[in-house]
């Protein structure tokens, strides 16, 4: 397969800017959200590009909206097309979601509707913007709490019908997977079955809460057993995709994070030949 | 089947404004009703609107009391939804609320402390460009100073305040409880990001406050001391002038000294 496989990573976070910079921890690459330092650049920029000097890294976004009705925001798109020829990131990406309508932002990923009307929508804005930075971008599963009665399909059968008909990548996040399966009572093993292991680019891991009935995507908590035991499964189905801790709230040290991290690759390497699991940096994507 | 841009519609009607007719868009199950499983985005919605301003305003939070921020909060969120991609924006006309709303608008200190502490943010996150130094300075012919023009550096916001909304904020910084509200016009701060990246304000003499504004819409040197020769004598100028500007290079405010011609 020639799939970049850049390793083990971690969301670069404010918190933890210093200390990266000090200790310049034995990590193979970072996420930064794209929206952070797109605005003046002061501290947060000098921290990206000091950074960006020691590690690869991978650039997300939170913002791009690419399921809703709204013009794409092309000044968006120029300021991330600028950033990312700063950072010269992995590869970059967005959500299988919509966020505004009518120019307001709700700044959540909320689900799309499973339809071919909104497949046929979503593909086309990602060519667009995929034809307007050059590259392909990764779209990520989000989690949701609801589904739409007008849907057609399962949530797979949309993800993967917008990735092919788009020809983009995939960011699967594991949790994200475990969270809707329990709010919608699906099983996720036929999420990771649904899903061609050629499109899928990047892993996320997280931790959720609990509520029993449902289950909340918070980022706030360690990984738990439920999301490690479908990481295992979807390394056995996609082999080795780069894998990255997404923590976004009560955010813990470094020390903690970075331990997190040894424990997917603990399990990667349980999972999966080590010959597979060399990183390859390999060719930028065309 | 109902058109993607209609379902959007609805669904952003609801999450604003808490009603409307998307109910019967959402499939409702054994496990969770409708209504439940729409109200966890709602209540995301709200909370996160309220967190952006939260870690924005902390001082002012502090200052207001856990029930008049959420009056605030509720307020400002119901009246301004966000127009903004990113949420350090969202608040941005918290300000102008405070000054034109009951009962907030009948102690104008309360929008002065929330105009501070967004410019303290903006402070925070200006481009970072390289500062000017005394050594640059030096190595002018004293025949080009008349046409030096002084580039502050981005983050430089100049705040004058009517109140003692500043001491206000740095008493509560300083977990003390603070002054009555005072009027004292033309109380005048000068905010910058230091070398080493440090928010810092201080207050400013309206001689170095009228020379700031002068160099920001452009002024050379000359202008500078014209102006201020308009309250010194007409000998202090050189001196009081080339002092100050010397401390502006040392606290890093002046990122570009260009000479005209
Ligand atoms: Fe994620």
């Amino acid at each position: 397969m020639d799939r970049q496989f850049l390793g083990f990573g971690l969301g670069l976070r404010t918190n933890h800017f210093q200390h990266v910079l000090d200790h310049q921890p034995d990590i193979d690459w970072f996420e930064v959200i794209s929206e952070n330092f797109m605005i003046g650049g002061g501290k947060p920029k000098y921290y990206l590009h000091q950074v960006r000097e020691r590690y690869p890294m991978v650039m997300h976004g939170v913002s791009l909206s690419l399921g809703s009705t709204d013009p794409l925001d092309m000044d968006y798109l120029r300021r991330l097309k600028t950033l990312a020829a700063e950072v010269q990131p992995r590869w970059l990406s967005d959500h299988l979601c919509w966020t505004s309508q009518g120019g307001v932002n709700s700044h959540d990923l909320l689900p799309m509707p499973y339809t071919e009307e909104a497949i046929e929508h979503m593909a086309a804005r990602i060519r667009q913007v995929q034809d307007f930075l050059g590259q392909q971008i990764l779209v990520e599963n989000v989690s949701s709490y609801l589904s739409y009665r007008d849907s057609v399909m399962e949530e797979w059968e949309f993800l993967q019908a917008v990735a092919d008909r788009a020809d983009c990548l995939i960011l699967l996040d594991i949790n994200n997977i475990y969270v809707s399966a329990r709010n919608h009572g699906f099983d996720p093993d036929l999420y990771l079955q649904g899903i061609d292991p050629k499109r899928v680019q990047q892993f996320h891991l997280a931790g959720h809460s609990d509520y029993g009935d449902y289950v909340i995507d918070t980022h706030d908590h360690d990984v738990p057993d439920a999301v490690w035991h479908l990481y295992g499964k979807a390394l056995q189905r996609f082999g080795a995709v780069s894998t990255m801790i997404e923590r976004d709230d009560n955010i813990p040290s470094f020390e903690e994070l970075y331990a997190e991290l040894q424990q997917a690759k603990t399990i990667a390497q349980q999972q999966l030949p080590a010959q597979d699991l060399i990183t390859n940096h390999g060719a930028a994507l065309a | 089947m109902t058109q993607l841009i209609e379902l959007q519609k609805r669904f952003m009607a609801y999450l604003t404004e808490g009603q409307g007719s998307i109910n019967n868009l959402v499939l409702d199950d054994d496990k969770l009703g409708a209504d439940t499983r729409l109200g966890i985005y709602r209540n995301a919605y709200r909370l996160r609107l309220r967190e952006a301003i939260d870690n924005d305003h902390e001082i002012l939070g502090l200052y207001l009391g856990d029930d008049l921020f959420e009056e605030m909060v509720a307020g400002y969120t119901q009246q301004h939804p966000s127009h903004y991609r990113s949420l350090r924006q969202f608040a941005n006309q918290l300000p102008t609320y405070l000054a034109t709303t009951e009962p907030f608008k009948n102690h104008p200190i309360i929008a002065e402390i929330a105009a501070f502490e967004r410019l303290l943010l903006d402070v925070f996150d200006a481009p970072e460009v390289p500062r000017s130094t005394l050594t640059e300075l030096q190595q002018l012919a004293p025949e080009q100073w008349p046409n030096m023009q002084l580039r502050l550096h981005p983050s430089v916001q100049l705040f004058n305040a009517r109140w003692n909304s500043v001491e206000s904020w740095q008493q509560l910084r300083a977990e003390q409880a603070p002054e009555p509200a005072t009027e004292q016009p033309d109380s005048l701060w000068l905010m910058w990001r230091s070398i080493e990246r440090l928010s810092e304000f201080r207050s400013c003499e309206p001689l170095e406050w009228n020379s700031l504004q002068l160099a920001l819409r452009g002024g050379n040197f000359a202008d500078l001391c014209e102006q201020a020769a308009t309250v010194m004598p007409e000998q202090q100028v050189g001196e009081v002038m080339a002092g100050q500007l010397q401390e502006w290079l040392s606290i890093g405010i002046v990122s570009q000294i260009v000479i005209g011609v």
